[in-house]
């Protein structure tokens, strides 16, 4: 089953009076469970491929469908919705909310979600603080954490809403190589267990190398050959 | 619920913010609560003088007076007054014994000029039953007594008085006016007491009390003839019922009744009656007035200051408005990638918007109540001492010792108040705040 498929999307941001072509007509299909990566150099279109992907904005034409939901359908308020049932993000510079400790960082979307007991909720978010390897840290607040371990809280935050399909900007980008590598191993590892989609993007070559699969963007465009 | 604790978490782990936020809302709740007290306990004050001292809950006069407002600076309007024929206050007594629990008393009151050592103080006489000790309500002694029940010719003055005419405790002061037939007649009297009318002193009041003999003999009114009988009711709460019962019982008895309510007299009309008045106009009818009617002028002086006063509280208001807008502007620039943090995970504006609005809220709520629990202690604390008045002059706003008025009613007032306010001006930065693009606030530059 496809979990992705991005069909001829074209973003086109204005700029002033003159428009800037993000993405110039992008086809690609993710399969579900599938570990891949955007890479590509800086202003290739990555980031806003993802925002698109990730049903932050529209695309000014094409197609994006999650499974079998085609995203344009969808009003803002729908969009809310597929991003907090169906999508967890990480961000390059972890946004974690810095007056809540690690555990409630990682509940913070189940709170709005009235689908979930608390008990339930309390399990999953032990649960995924678990595997992060952060249960000692539970209490402690973002800026008391190094920034692996804010990237773990924020992995887990990202999955415990049970996502289908795992977004991730440059997630290693203000990490040490090390750190940023075990980053992408403990991401690999929730992918294979849980067949979470995970598509993250990427300009550091060790970093793609952990990826099964590369897709290439340069100047809005997927360059094919390129691998 | 769990957004609400969103809120209190930022509220609390952002003290400094919250405290910035709160400190002016504690203060607003403060000052308005204090202020209110303040001037209500005037307020109240100055109806219990008017009332005890000068109105009583109903009063009854002639139809011929035609004085409009009673508690009035001294005008040639006194000179028109007329007194209650005997026949008809002998009726009213006959009605009033239905009405045991009716407190009924007289007054008889002329415009006198009061003179001593040279010097001339134009004045309302008002002479005062025996037995009327509600007077000593309205009027604060500072030296002397009140004029005692049986004597006659004794007199209270104002301090102000005093210094001007140069009189002291035991002195006599020469009284003269024109009696009811046009004719000067004057009269000795003791100085017994000085001091102030509560709160009247403050618009220079003029007026003395006496009893009831020295002015009836100054008017050439008989001992059954008096201008003014006056009704205390034990229960204020059926004050519109008693009045509407006496009227039909006085016109029963064939008494013309005029309610003053329905014809208030301009103060044309003073002028006019004051150049065609006739005395031998046979005019039979009492005119009945309701204390809440009766010194509208004072009255409209302490509601001005009233309004004032709030008009000041909500300049406060919109100063600590502005300050609202301000802050939760920042505070939306300052938490722009949070805001659109919590947008990419699936929080919808409205959401986003209550955990602001919420933080905003638990602030204004905690610090209003603060505010007003620091107040209720002050003045707890100030009503306990019973400190005398702080300034001269106060004492005569508030009496011998300053009694603030704790209304919960007012504090709950105050506290909607500033709540309504909080929220207004919170609510257009915030939700300009909420409406990130969410794509746009994570993007790391
Ligand atoms: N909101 C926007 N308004 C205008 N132009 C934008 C906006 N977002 C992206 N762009 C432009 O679109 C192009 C693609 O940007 P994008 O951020 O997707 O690139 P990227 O591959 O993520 O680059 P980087 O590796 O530096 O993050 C760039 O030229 C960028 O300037
Ligand atoms: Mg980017």
């Amino acid at each position: 089953m496809k979990s992705v498929t991005v069909k001829n999307v074209k973003k086109v941001y204005p700029l002033g009076k003159t428009e800037v072509y993000a993405l110039k007509g992008i086809n690609l299909e993710i399969e579900k469970g599938e570990f891949c990566v955007l890479a590509g150099p800086s202003g290739s279109g990555k980031s806003t491929l993802l925002n698109l992907i990730g049903c932050l904005d529209y695309p000014t034409e094409g197609e994006i469908w999650l499974e079998n939901m085609e995203t344009g359908m969808y009003t803002e308020a729908d969009l809310n919705k597929v991003r907090l049932h169906h999508i967890g993000f990480v961000f390059q510079s972890f946004n974690l909310i810095s007056v809540l400790n690690v555990y409630e960082n990682v509940e913070l979307p189940l709170l709005i979600r009235r689908d979930i007991s608390s008990s339930d909720r309390r399990k999953r978010v032990l649960d995924l603080i678990d595997r992060v390897g952060l249960t000692q840290q539970m209490k402690q607040k973002p800026f008391e954490l190094s920034g692996g371990q804010q990237q773990r809280v924020a992995i887990a935050r990202a999955l415990v809403t049970q996502p289908k399909i795992v977004l991730a900007d440059e997630p290693t980008a203000n990490l040490d190589s090390q750190t940023g590598i075990e980053i992408i191993r403990l991401m690999h590892e929730i992918n294979l267990q849980e067949s979470t989609t995970f598509v993250f993007s990427s300009h550091d070559p060790k970093v793609i190398n952990q990826a099964s699969m590369v897709f290439y963007l340069e100047d809005g465009l997927r360059k094919e050959n390129a691998v | 619920m769990k957004l609400a604790f969103l809120s209190l978490k930022s509220a609390t782990v952002k003290l400094w913010r919250s405290v910035t936020l709160g400190f002016f809302i504690f203060m607003v709740a403060f000052v308005m609560l204090f202020a209110n007290a303040f001037i209500t306990a005037a307020k109240n004050k100055v109806e219990n003088v008017i009332l005890n001292g000068f109105t009583g809950h109903i009063q009854l006069r002639s139809a011929g007076s035609r004085e409009g407002d009673m508690v009035v600076q001294y005008t040639p309007g006194w000179d028109l007054l007329k007194p209650v024929e005997p026949g008809t206050l002998h009726t009213i007594r006959e009605i009033l014994t239905q009405y045991p629990d009716v407190h009924v008393t007289r007054l008889c009151r002329r415009a006198v000029s009061l003179e001593a050592n040279g010097k001339k103080q134009e004045t309302m006489l008002i002479g005062i039953d025996h037995g009327m000790d509600s007077v000593k309500e309205a009027f604060l002694l500072s030296e002397g007594a009140y004029p005692s029940l049986s004597g006659n010719n004794e007199i209270l003055l104002t301090k102000e008085q005093a210094s001007l005419l140069g009189l002291g405790v035991g002195d006599t002061v020469k009284t003269v006016t024109k009696n009811r037939y046009g004719l000067k007649s004057e009269a000795e009297l003791k100085v017994v007491g000085i001091g102030d009318y509560i709160m009247l002193s403050l618009f220079s009041y003029q007026a003395n009390y006496t009893q009831l003999s020295t002015v009836q003999y100054l008017s050439g009114y008989s001992a059954e003839e008096t201008t003014d009988i006056l009704l205390f009711l034990p229960d204020t709460q059926d004050l519109h019922g008693m009045v509407k019962a006496l009227s039909a019982d006085l016109s029963r008895n064939g008494l013309d009744i005029s309610v003053t309510a329905e014809e208030k007299l301009t103060s044309e009309d003073l002028i006019v009656a004051d150049i065609s008045f006739d005395e031998d106009e046979d005019e039979q009818g009492i005119l009945l007035s309701t204390t809440e009617e009766m010194g509208e002028a004072i009255k409209a002086v302490t509601g001005t200051l009233f309004v004032v006063l709030n008009i000041f509280l909500v300049f406060l208001m919109i100063i600590v408005s502005v300050l609202i807008f301000n802050l939760v502007y920042m505070t939306g620039i300052e938490r722009y990638r949070e805001i659109g943090t919590f947008r990419a995970i699936g929080f919808s504006k409205p959401q986003v918007i209550r955990i602001f609005m919420g933080e905003i809220i638990a602030v204004s709520i905690i610090s209003t109540i603060l505010g007003i629990l620091a107040g209720t202690l002050i003045m707890t604390l100030l009503n306990r001492l019973s400190v005398s008045s702080p300034l001269p002059f106060l004492n005569y706003i508030m009496g011998e010792t300053l009694y603030l008025e704790l209304n919960p009613y007012q504090m709950l007032i105050n506290l909607l108040v500033i709540l309504g306010f909080s929220v207004l001006s919170s609510f257009l930065p915030a939700y300009r705040a909420c409406a990130v693009d969410p794509a746009e606030a994570i993007r790391t530059v």
